[in-house]
């Protein structure tokens, strides 16, 4: 929906709307913008080039007209150009090694050469243009490349970075004084027993808090000098208190909700700058104290904490939770959640903030949550069922006193906060693959059953499991060495106390490796046509199919016809839907039956954020009936046009699965306005849409109210600043829709099937 | 012995859940086959005819003349590439529509008992119960189904489901009491009261509607319900007449002042010309839909008569 359109219900002042019109500009001038390398990355999450995402500048980076724009929900600030010393990084001058110091040592010279920034209009500071794989040599060695490139041959692949939830929490209570403190006792205590190598990770630890102490210090220096050059009173009445909390943050815990808000943002920026995808746990939980003491105090009104709060979500909408429980299972919303709710209804925009439902949620709030998602039409927030993300930790073997600090971490995914490094989102497995090598040996068998047949698909998806599992544990042998996360371990449980990375084995709590499974709909509805016209009817062979798809159906409308019009998921129809249930246990039970070199268990999550739809011709056409040039289903949602029984009919195929077993399968959904005819009440339609949605075991709700003429208008006229705010919840994550790629605006178009009812 | 509520059957052209403009939260709404008038502005024609029907999605359409083979009654047949329909030998047998490889026909009505609509239902309890919402009977006429809607709100009523009866009124009184005791909420239409205008648009005279409204008042007055809203379909040169108007707002003022809480007017569109089109219906009313003016006179109406609890609902092009 419109930025623009949107009924606010708290009004930003003056300084607040410069604030928010200096963002849509670095958003129109295309500064937030976030690449990766070719469509493999989106389908197999391994570009085969970068390691990572596509570094926006630098050695690595992808040429302009290849990469793929993910869309602008970036924290960096583009500057148009590369990080200006790249070529002076102490590993370029000196000795480049996979060494966690060597690592440390190249990230500090990097911040020390990354400008401390203070601009007009803001209270909360701090900005970065570069990331750190712009300027450090970040490829694994040819033996981890080698499996990376046999995985995808057989349908899988990954990419291990940044995917995890730090717990504040740790860092605001002690400070960068405190942190260091603590990195220099297990120095010692290291020294002692003469374990170098932790002594020198904890080295790296060192020199890099004390880098992140200079840039905020140098951040009070920047607001000092702009105090002394300017004569607007107001303006230098906030370029002083900047210069206050950041000489306080520069060395000793935060002790005010300004001063927390701060201390968070730096942290951000400081660990954004060597990776991005971080999730930074429950907001409502890190700053209510801070709030509480403010206000008890005098110091603060509750406006003033929308305005701190909000001024973070204009530099950037982190992922972030709000509500759910607590560890005595009562109720975990108090007054900073709606603080922090009321803060995106003053400043609107792109965010990633989700609300974690559960069935004793204080109902007001849950409500306002629900007025804030329609009124801005924009996603915003997230809905999550908290029960469900914490059955499903509790299931994966999280220990009870753990498993209450689960957090909605990531566009659809949630993680264990400070104690779980598990690689969500980031790793793939492409259902379609092992089923189309399926269809090959039967044909090449002559196989007469489905029981056969299924046989068959199962071995090629443990085939396919295999090969993710030798490239992930390649990865994880080297991942410490090679790309350390050295800021986010400071903020983890036990890394310090171990001396190890987050990234390393036997450092945070919980390792599992979590997968995300493409196309489960379409292999399901694939094999549920397969099973009733090859093997029930015989009514066509296998080897007619394959050669019809082959061919993309061409020739073949009829055929095509009775394929696609098998019973399909999503219209609450029992066949179809036992099927999907069971492809997607059966590739549950698949991963869960192995292990990482770190002695967890794989994981599967049914979400997809790109893959499915470029896919699509990658793979080519299949047996559901769907065309090559179709995209493949998004996530666990039915195939796009599928579902024809309206939204109630989908919800009932959806929850026939069992979330508590899976990490994540969120449920899309765009409509239009008419969804809601005049006189309805949004707010209370949408809320009692999403307790019926949860109670019947729902874990995320997407929702986007979408214009569909608006946005085809703004589709084919992408420059036109009429349609520059548009932000549509694309997956879990928000972007203006006009800075999407075409080909992903293209299907977000299509997706939109619930019209009318 | 009771028949069993697994041999009582309605014939359903369509259930909807998630709907939002049928009585209050979320709506399963049934639309029974059948109905005794024939508005020319109706909107679900193809709820008219109580028989089994058929219509053809041109668009999906793949020319394979599967349809026409499988048809033991030749009622298809193919003309300028369109599959035709020839409505006096067609019986419903579907065997077309099982046929069609790419769902091109579409059957229109199918027999349901009241355990399998009840079944449905508590698919959709959830989205009822967290909305307070409800099933509604539509149609058609629902009246035509009286022991299946009965029993189906008999039953929606122990499950403490809310039940919404919308009716034209053009129903008999065993209907009325076979229904009423177990509905929550009526929606009596109000269209026309005059017989000859009545007769013109709507092929039946007010009679009998007049005699079940009253049927309904004498029931309320002795039981605690149902709660009572009017519907008037705003239909250009049929029912936005302010001489029709004027006689509705009386004969609702005069008499049945406390008895109703809500008087609907829905405003007209011609959403549904295709429907009469794929019946090889004519639409009488092309050009007839509301437009800015008539929902200007018609708030203007509403303002006018404070006390009818007036809602104006539907889209107009502004
Ligand atoms: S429903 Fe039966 S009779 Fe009617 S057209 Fe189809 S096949 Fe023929
Ligand atoms: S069977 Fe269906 S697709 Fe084939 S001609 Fe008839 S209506 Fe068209």
């Amino acid at each position: 929906m419109k930025e623009t359109n949107v009924n606010q219900k708290f009004v930003p002042d003056a300084r607040m709307k410069a604030l928010i019109a200096r963002r849509l500009k670095l958003v129109i001038e295309k500064k937030r913008d976030l690449y990766c390398d070719n469509a493999e990355f989106l389908v197999y999450h391994w570009s085969g080039e970068a390691a990572s995402f596509s570094p926006a500048t630098g050695e690595h980076a992808c040429d302009v007209d290849h990469r793929i724009n993910i869309g602008d929900h970036n924290a960096r600030v583009d500057v148009g150009i590369p990080f200006p010393k790249a070529k002076e990084m102490p590993s370029k001058q000196g000795k480049f090694e996979y060494t966690p110091l060597n690592w440390a040592q190249d990230y500090v010279y990097f911040i020390d050469n990354s400008p401390a920034e203070v601009h007009e209009n803001e209270l909360i500071v701090g900005e970065f243009h570069w990331q750190l794989d712009e300027a450090r040599f970040f490829q694994y060695p040819q033996e981890q490349r080698d499996a990376g490139f046999d995985a995808r041959e057989l349908g899988a692949g990954g990419i291990s970075f940044t995917h995890t939830c730090p717990d504040l929490s740790i860092g605001l209570s002690l400070g960068w004084n405190g942190l260091l403190e603590k990195v220099r006792n297990n120095i010692a205590k290291f020294e002692k027993a003469g374990e170098t190598e932790k002594v020198n990770y904890l080295n790296g630890s060192e020199i890099i808090a004390l880098s992140i102490q200079r840039f905020i210090k140098r951040h009070a220096y920047a607001a000092r000098d702009k105090a002394s050059k300017s004569s607007d009173s107001k303006q230098i009445d906030l370029y002083l208190s900047i210069a206050e909390v950041c000489e306080n943050l520069s060395e000793r815990a935060p002790q005010t909700l300004h001063e927390a808000v701060q201390w968070i943002w730096f942290f951000q920026v400081a660990e954004r700058m060597h990776g991005h995808g971080n999730g930074y746990g429950r907001t409502d939980q890190l700053l209510q104290p801070f709030y509480q003491k403010d206000i008890s105090e005098g110091k603060i009104t509750r406006q003033m904490a929308r305005e701190l709060v909000g001024e973070m979500y204009i530099k950037y909408g982190s992922y972030t939770a709000l509500g759910g429980r607590l560890k005595d299972l009562s109720d975990a919303t108090n007054e900073m959640s709606w603080v922090c709710l009321e803060a995106y209804d003053l400043v609107g925009g792109i965010n990633h903030m989700g609300v974690m439902w559960h069935d004793d949620m204080d109902k007001d709030f849950y409500r306002y949550a629900n007025d804030v998602l329609t009124r801005h039409g924009c996603g915003v927030p997230i809905l999550v069922n908290y029960d469900v993300l914490k059955a499903s930790e509790v299931r994966s073997g999280y220990r009870e006193e753990d498993a209450w600090n689960v957090a909605y971490s990531g566009c659809q995914w949630y993680c264990g906060v400070g104690t779980e490094y598990n690689d969500q989102d980031v790793n793939s497995l492409v259902l379609v693959k092992p089923m189309q090598r399926a269809i090959a040996a039967a044909i090449e068998n002559d196989t007469k059953t489905f029981d056969e047949f299924w046989e068959m698909y199962c071995h090629e998806v443990d085939r396919t499991a295999d090969a993710l599992v030798k490239f992930k544990n390649s990865t994880y042998d080297w991942q410490a060495k090679v790309w350390p996360e050295m800021v986010t371990s400071f903020c983890m449980y036990d890394c310090i106390e171990k001396g190890k990375d987050c990234t390393d084995k036997d450092a945070v709590r919980y390792n599992f490796t979590s997968v995300n499974v493409l196309g489960v709909p379409n292999v399901a509805d694939s094999v549920y046509a397969i099973k009733e016209l090859v093997f029930e009817q015989n009514r066509y062979s296998l080897a007619d199919l394959q050669n019809a798809i082959n061919n993309d159906w061409k020739d073949n409308e009829v055929m095509r016809q009775h394929f696609l019009n098998v019973p399909k998921f999503g219209n609450d129809l029992d066949g179809a839907d036992e099927m999907a249930v069971w492809v997607s246990e059966q590739v549950r039970e698949v991963l869960e039956s192995k292990r990482n070199n770190k002695g967890f268990p794989f994981r599967p999550s049914l979400f997809q954020y790109m893959g499915h739809t470029y896919a699509g011709p990658m793979l080519g056409a299949t047996p559901d009936g769907r065309l090559a040039k179709e995209p493949l289903a998004h996530g666990m949602n039915p195939m796009h046009g599928r579902n024809n029984n309206g939204i109630a009919a989908t919800v009932n195929s959806f929850t026939k699965l069992d979330f508590a077993k899976y990490q994540g399968g969120s449920f899309q959904i765009e409509l239009t306005p008419d969804f809601f005819k005049a006189g309805v009440e949004k707010d209370k339609m949408m809320e009692a849409f999403s307790v019926a949605f949860f109670k019947k075991g729902g874990v995320q709700i997407n929702f986007n109210l979408v214009d569909l003429k608006v946005l085809e208008e703004a589709m084919h006229d992408n420059d036109n600043p009429a349609y520059h705010d548009i932000n549509v919840k694309v997956t879990g994550y928000s972007s203006h829709f006009v800075s999407m790629d075409k080909r992903f605006q293209k299907e977000f178009i299509e997706r939109v099937n619930y019209k009318s009812l | 012995m009771q028949v069993a509520n697994k041999e009582i059957k309605g014939r359903i052209f369509k259930i909807e859940s998630l709907n939002t403009h049928n009585g209050p939260g979320y709506r399963t709404v049934v639309y029974l086959k059948g109905c005794p008038l024939n508005c020319l502005w109706c909107h679900n024609p193809e709820g008219i005819s109580s028989k089994k029907e058929i219509w053809v999605i041109h668009s999906k359409c793949i020319d394979c003349t599967s349809c026409i083979l499988a048809c033991p009654n030749s009622a298809l047949s193919q003309k300028d590439g369109k599959i035709e329909v020839d409505r006096n030998k067609c019986e419903g047998c579907y065997r077309c529509a099982d046929a069609c490889p790419s769902k091109a026909i579409e059957k229109i009505g199918e027999d349901y008992s009241v355990d399998e609509v009840f079944n449905r239902l508590l698919k959709d309890k959830p989205f009822i119960d967290a909305s307070g919402g409800g099933v509604t009977v539509t149609g058609g006429e629902p009246g035509t189904y009286p022991e299946f809607v009965g029993r189906l709100f008999e039953k929606c009523r122990e499950a403490g489901i809310h039940t919404a009866f919308d009716t034209s009124g053009q129903i008999s009184d065993m209907a009325l009491e076979k229904i009423i005791p177990f509905t929550d909420l009526v929606f009596f239409d109000l269209k026309i009261l005059e017989e000859e205008p009545a007769i013109k648009w709507t092929g039946r005279g007010i009679s009998k509607i007049l005699k079940s409204l009253h049927w309904i008042i004498a029931y309320k007055s002795k039981n605690d319900g149902p709660e009572l809203q009017f519907r008037t379909p705003i239909i250009p040169g049929a029912t936005d007449g302010a001489e029709n108007l004027n006689s509705i707002a009386k004969l609702i003022s005069d008499k049945y002042k406390a008895l109703f809480t809500e008087w609907e007017m829905n405003l007209f569109n011609d959403i549904c010309e295709d429907k009469y089109e794929r019946l090889n219906k004519t639409w009488s009313l092309g050009q007839a839909k509301s437009d800015l003016a008539d929902y200007k006179r018609i708030e203007k109406f509403r303002d006018d008569n404070a006390g009818l609890k007036i809602k104006i609902s539907g889209f107009v092009q502004k």
